[in-house]
C-alpha cells in the first residue's frame, strides 16, 4: 500500500509504525458485506432508505473508523483488557435481568444514557477475549497444561456464567451460540482429546433431560417445528415455510432487485433481521446467495490463515474464537432459513440491522487486526 | 495488497496428515492426540471441517434454488397465497345457477388495540341485533391476537360498522357459498363449511379440488357444470316427497339417468333440507340415501339373473318353468305363493315375479357366473360418481348352491340405488353399461362404459319388464303412451336374526321410453306403512315411478306414442301374491 511510502512528519510515522503489514483486504471484505447489507435493507424496506438501509451505513461508517482505531491497540493491550470487558459485559447482562426493556416477550435490550444496547452481543466477544486471555496467562505465567480437563474447569465457568444469563433471557440461539463459540476457544487452546470425546458423549446424553426439564415450551415448539414446519403453517412453523418459499422460487439468478415478493408483500417475518439472507436469496437468486457464501467465505479464510500463523498465544485464541462468532453466526443463520437448523435469533454478520450486533463484530475484527502485528 | 496475506505455503493437512512424530503413534490414541497436538493443527483441521461445511451450504442452497418453483408442496403454496380466491361457481345442464360464493365482509376485533372493552361490546352489541354483548366481551378480552366478532355482512350491516368508528375493529374480506335453490339437489350438491370453506358433503367435497384448487389457480376456477337437470330435479324431488310423506316412510331416494351417457340427471333423497341452513338440519336429513344406504335389493335384481343365464346359454329364450314343485337345495327350500306353469315362459315368471324361477335359474347358471355377471353390473365397489359420499359393496363372493339360489333373486348382497339404476342403464343401452356420473359428459369424448351383455340379451330382458308392467307387478307404473319397462321390488330388510317381514324396502326400477329405451328411474321407499302386500314395490314404489316419469318425460322432450296393443289376461296378475321374500 502507498500509505507508509516516504511521507514524512509525525502522522505518517504514526501510521507507518501503526499500520505496517495492515489486513486492508480484510477491511475491505468487511465493508463489501456491510454494503450488501446496505442493499438488503433498501429492498426489505420496498426500496426505502427508512427505516434501515440509511442507519446500517451509517452505523458502519463510525463503527470502520472505531475499528481502525481499536486495530492500533497492542494486543498484549488487549489481553490487559479482555477481563474487563468480560465483566462489563457480564454486568450489564445482570442489569438486563434485574431492569431490562421487554422486546417480543423477551428481556435482551438494556438503556444506558441515550443508548440501547443489547449485552448478549457484547458478551460474545468479551468472553472470548477472556477465556483466551485465561489460557494465555495459566499457561504462561503459572505453567498450567492446556490439555489438561483441570484447566479447562474455569474456563468453562467464565463460559457458564454468561450463557446462563442469556439463556434466561430467554435467548437460546445466543447462548448456545456463547456456549460453541467459548468451547471452540477450549478447543483451540489444546484440551486433552479424549476429554473432548468423553464431553461430546455426555452433552449428546444430557439432550433429552435439557429438552424436556430445561427448555421452555416455545422452545421445544421450535425444534418440534423444525423437525416438522408444517405441523403448525400458520403458527409456528409460518417463518420457515415462508422462508423456503421465498429461497425456492428464486432460482438462479433470482427475481430481480426490488422485485422479491414473499420479502416485499410482508410475507417474511423478521425479514430485516434474522431473515435478511431470505431477501437477498430470493432477488438475487442462487447467484447472490453464493456471492454472499464467498464474501464469507473469504473473511473466513483470511481470519483462519492469520489465527494459524500467529505466534503469540493469546492473540491466536483470540482470532480463532473471533473466526468462531463469525462462522457460527454465519452457518446458524442460513441453516436456519434454509430449514436446516431451528429457528434461533442469530443474526447474519454486518448484513442484519442490528447496531450492537454490528459494534460487536468490529471490535471483534478490531482485535484481529491487533493480532497481525504481534508476530512482529 | 494481497488479499490473503497470511496464506504463504500450501494449505493442506500438512501438520495433521503430514509425516507421522517420530518415537510416537505406538496406539492408535497416541497418535490421534500427537496429531492434534499444537493449536496451529487444530485450527487447521477446524479451518478444513467448515469448509466442508461452508460448501455443503451451498450446495443445498444450489439444489433448493435450482429447482423450479412449481416444485413446491401445494399446501405449502396454498398457505403463501393470502389472497381470497372464490370456489368456482356450480351449475346444473342448463346453466342454472346452483351454488355460488360471494365476497362479503367480516368484523375482526384486535383486542389489544380495544381500549374501552365494554363500550365497544355494548356499541356492536347494540348495533347487530345477532350479537351477544356478553360474547363479544369475552372475545375481545381474550389474550389472543384477533378474533372474528361476525362474519358475512351485508351490505347494510357493512355501513352501519362503518358508521361506528370504534378503534381496535375492522372489517376483513370472507367469502360466503350460497345456495340459490335452497333445498334443490341438496344431497347432491353437498355444502362447506370452516374457515377456509372447504366442502364437507356431497360434490363440493368430492370435487373439492376442482372447486378450489387452491395457489395453483389464483383466480377463480371456471364453473363445474352438473348432469343434473333443475326442472327434472324438482319433479323427482316434490313427488318422492308427497309419496313419502303419505307412506309415512323413514326416507326415500329416486334418480334419473340417462342410460347413453351415464348422466345422472336427477338424484333426490328425502328428507331434504336447506344448503342454505344446513348446520341446523338433522344429520339424518343430511344423508344421501340414494348413495350411502346400500340394501339387499330383492325382485329387482331378478331381471340381470335371466339376463345373465341367457347370455350364458343356460337358459334358452324360450325356456319353459315349472315353479308348482318350489325349490330346494340340501336343507335349504323355497316355494313361490302363487305358483305357475307349466310352460311358463320368463315374461310369465317375471310378471309374477316368481322366486322359484329366479333361484333356478341361478342354479342352472352356477354362482361363479352369476356373480362374474354382476360384478359387471358394477355391484361391487362404488357406483364412481363424484361425491365424497358413497358406499363400497363388498366383493361378491359365491358360496353354497343356497347362497346362489338367494343371489338369484337379489338376496346375499347389498347395493345402492345409484348402483341399482346404472345396472338397469345397460339393458336400456343394449347392454352396454355407462358408468355413472354427476358431471356433464364432453360431448366429443367417449364415456367410459363396459359391454355388460349382448344387445339381444338386453332386448329379450327388456320385452319380459314391459310385460311386467303391462300384466304383472308393474302395472301401477304404466304411463299411457310412454310404453314404461320396469320391475318391482319387495324386499325384506335385514334384522340380527334374519329378515323383518314388516320393515320393507318398496322399490321399482325402470326404463323409459320402452319404444326407445334411453332413461332409467329408480324409486326406493324406506319402510312404508301398511301391511305386506299393500305397501310394497306395486303398490307404493310403481305408482310414484309412474308419477315421476309423467313429469320428468315431458321436461327430457319425450313424445308420447300410442301404446302397443297388449293381450292382458293370460297370465294371473297377482299382486298381493308376493312371497315372504321377492317381488
Amino acid at each position: 500500500m502507498g500509505i507508509n511510502s516516504g511521507a514524512p512528519g509525525i502522522v505518517s510515522d504514526w501510521v507507518s509504525t501503526r499500520f505496517e503489514g495492515f489486513r486492508w483486504g480484510l477491511v475491505i471484505n468487511l465493508g463489501l458485506i456491510a454494503l450488501l447489507g446496505v442493499l438488503a435493507l433498501y429492498s426489505v424496506a420496498g426500496g426505502s432508505l427508512f427505516p434501515w438501509a440509511l442507519n446500517h451505513a451509517l452505523r458502519f461508517i463510525p463503527a470502520t473508523i472505531l475499528m481502525l482505531m481499536l486495530a492500533s491497540i497492542r494486543i498484549d493491550t488487549w489481553r490487559f483488557l479482555a477481563y474487563f470487558i468480560y465483566a462489563a459485559g457480564l454486568l450489564l447482562l445482570i442489569a438486563v435481568e434485574t431492569n431490562g426493556q421487554i422486546v417480543n416477550g423477551a428481556r435482551r435490550w438494556v438503556d444506558i444514557g441515550p443508548v440501547r444496547i443489547q449485552p448478549s452481543e457484547i458478551i460474545k466477544i468479551g468472553m472470548v477475549l477472556a477465556v483466551a486471555a485465561y489460557y494465555r496467562d495459566v499457561t504462561h505465567h503459572y505453567g498450567w497444561n492446556a490439555r489438561s480437563l483441570l484447566t479447562a474447569i474455569p474456563a468453562l465457568a467464565l463460559i457458564a456464567a454468561p450463557a446462563f444469563l442469556v439463556f434466561h433471557q430467554p435467548d437460546l440461539g445466543t447462548a448456545l451460540l456463547v456456549v460453541a463459540t467459548g468451547c471452540a476457544v477450549i478447543f483451540f487452546a489444546g484440551l486433552d482429546l479424549r476429554v473432548i470425546v468423553a464431553a461430546l458423549g455426555g452433552a449428546t446424553a444430557a439432550l433429552p433431560f435439557f429438552y424436556f426439564y430445561v427448555m421452555k415450551p416455545y422452545q421445544r415448539e421450535r425444534v418440534t417445528t423444525f423437525l416438522n414446519p408444517e405441523q403448525d403453517p400458520l403458527g409456528a412453523g409460518y417463518h420457515v415455510i415462508q422462508s423456503k418459499i421465498a429461497i425456492g422460487s428464486a432460482g438462479i439468478l433470482g427475481k430481480g432487485y426490488l422485485n422479491g415478493s414473499q420479502a416485499q408483500l410482508d410475507y417474511l417475518p423478521e425479514k430485516q433481521t434474522d431473515f435478511i439472507f431470505t431477501s437477498i436469496a430470493e432477488e438475487f437468486g442462487l447467484f447472490g446467495a453464493i456471492l454472499v457464501l464467498g464474501f464469507y467465505g473469504a473473511l473466513l479464510l483470511q481470519t483462519i490463515f492469520l489465527a494459524e500463523k500467529l505466534k503469540d498465544p493469546f492473540a491466536r485464541l483470540a482470532v480463532a474464537g473471533v473466526w468462531a462468532i463469525t462462522i457460527l453466526h454465519v452457518v446458524i443463520n442460513i441453516g436456519m432459513v434454509m430449514g436446516l437448523l431451528p429457528v434461533v435469533g442469530v443474526p447474519l454478520p454486518l448484513i442484519s440491522h442490528g447496531g450492537t450486533a454490528m459494534i460487536t463484530i468490529m471490535v471483534s475484527y478490531a482485535v484481529v487486526l491487533s493480532a497481525t502485528r504481534s508476530n512482529n | 495488497m494481497r488479499f490473503f496475506p497470511d496464506r504463504d505455503r500450501p494449505f493442506v493437512f500438512s501438520r495433521i496428515a503430514g509425516p507421522r512424530p517420530r518415537g510416537k503413534g505406538r496406539h492408535a490414541g497416541d497418535f490421534l492426540t500427537a496429531r492434534f497436538a499444537t493449536p496451529a493443527a487444530r485450527i487447521e483441521f477446524v479451518a478444513w471441517l467448515f469448509c466442508a461445511i461452508f460448501v455443503g451450504l451451498g450446495v443445498r442452497l444450489a439444489f433448493v434454488m435450482a429447482r423450479a418453483p412449481d416444485s413446491q408442496p401445494a399446501r405449502i403454496r396454498a398457505i403463501a397465497s393470502q389472497n381470497l380466491v372464490l370456489r368456482a361457481e356450480i351449475r346444473d345442464r342448463d346453466g342454472q345457477l346452483l351454488a355460488r360464493s360471494v365476497a362479503t365482509q367480516s368484523i375482526i376485533g384486535t383486542p389489544s388495540d380495544i381500549y374501552d372493552k365494554k363500550a365497544s361490546a355494548a356499541a356492536l352489541a347494540g348495533a347487530f341485533p345477532g350479537l351477544d354483548e356478553a360474547r363479544i366481551l369475552a372475545q375481545i378480552s381474550s389474550s389472543r391476537y384477533e378474533v372474528r366478532i361476525k362474519r358475512h355482512l351485508d351490505a347494510t350491516e357493512t355501513a352501519r360498522f362503518l358508521g361506528m368508528g370504534r378503534g381496535g375493529f375492522r372489517l376483513a374480506p370472507d367469502v360466503r357459498r350460497i345456495y340459490p335453490g335452497g333445498m334443490l339437489a341438496a344431497h347432491v350438491l353437498g355444502y362447506v363449511g370452516g374457515d377456509r370453506g372447504s366442502g364437507l358433503a356431497g360434490i363440493e367435497a368430492g370435487l373439492e379440488t376442482r372447486l378450489a384448487p387452491g395457489k395453483a389457480a389464483p383466480v377463480q376456477p371456471a364453473p363445474l357444470v352438473l348432469s343434473l337437470s333443475s326442472p327434472v330435479q324438482a319433479a323427482l324431488e316434490s313427488e318422492l316427497g308427497t309419496a313419502a310423506k303419505n307412506w309415512q316412510a323413514r326416507g326415500a331416494a329416486g334418480i334419473i339417468l340417462d342410460s347413453r351417457t351415464g348422466e345422472i340427471l336427477a338424484l333426490a333423497s328425502w328428507p331434504a333440507f336447506d344448503l342454505n341452513s344446513f348446520a341446523t338440519a338433522d344429520a339424518d336429513w343430511r344423508r344421501n340415501r340414494a348413495l350411502t344406504e346400500a340394501f339387499e335389493m330383492g325382485s329387482v335384481i331378478k331381471p340381470f339373473t335371466y339376463a345373465a343365464a341367457l347370455e350364458a346359454g343356460t337358459l334358452p329364450g324360450d325356456a319353459k318353468f315349472d315353479t308348482r314343485g318350489g325349490v330346494a337345495v340340501g336343507q335349504w327350500q323355497r316355494r313361490d305363493p302363487v305358483p305357475v306353469g307349466p310352460g311358463a315362459s320368463i315374461d310369465d315368471v317375471l310378471a309374477v315375479s316368481s322366486n322359484v324361477a329366479a333361484a333356478q335359474t341361478a342354479l342352472g347358471l352356477g354362482g361363479g357366473e352369476l356373480h362374474a355377471f354382476f360384478r359387471r353390473l358394477g355391484f361391487e365397489g362404488t357406483a364412481g360418481v363424484e361425491t365424497v359420499e358413497g358406499f363400497r359393496a363388498p366383493a361378491l363372493v359365491s358360496g353354497d348352491p343356497a347362497q346362489t339360489a338367494v343371489s338369484g333373486y337379489g338376496y346375499s348382497f347389498q347395493v345402492n340405488l345409484v348402483m341399482l339404476a346404472s345396472a338397469y342403464g345397460a339393458l336400456a343401452n343394449d347392454g352396454v353399461r355407462v358408468l355413472p356420473t354427476l358431471v356433464k359428459r364432453d360431448p366429443w369424448r367417449d364415456p367410459e362404459s363396459v359391454r355388460v351383455m349382448s344387445a339381444a340379451t338386453a332386448g329379450s330382458v327388456r320385452s319380459a319388464l314391459r310385460e311386467v308392467v303391462i300384466r304383472g307387478t308393474g302395472k301401477p307404473a304404466a304411463v299411457a303412451g310412454l310404453d314404461v319397462i320396469g320391475k318391482t321390488g319387495t324386499a325384506e330388510k335385514a334384522v340380527e336374526n334374519g329378515y323383518d317381514p314388516n320393515r320393507r324396502l318398496a322399490s321399482f326400477a325402470g326404463i323409459f321410453p320402452g319404444f326407445a329405451p334411453h332413461y332409467v328411474v329408480a324409486i326406493l321407499l324406506d319402510e312404508p306403512a301398511g301391511a305386506e302386500g299393500e305397501a310394497g314395490g306395486a303398490a307404493a314404489a310403481a305408482p310414484l315411478a309412474a308419477r315421476v316419469i309423467a313429469r320428468a318425460a315431458p321436461l327430457l322432450g319425450i313424445s308420447k306414442q300410442e301404446p302397443a296393443t297388449v293381450d292382458e289376461g293370460n297370465v294371473q296378475r297377482k299382486q298381493d301374491g308376493e312371497s315372504r321374500r321377492g317381488l
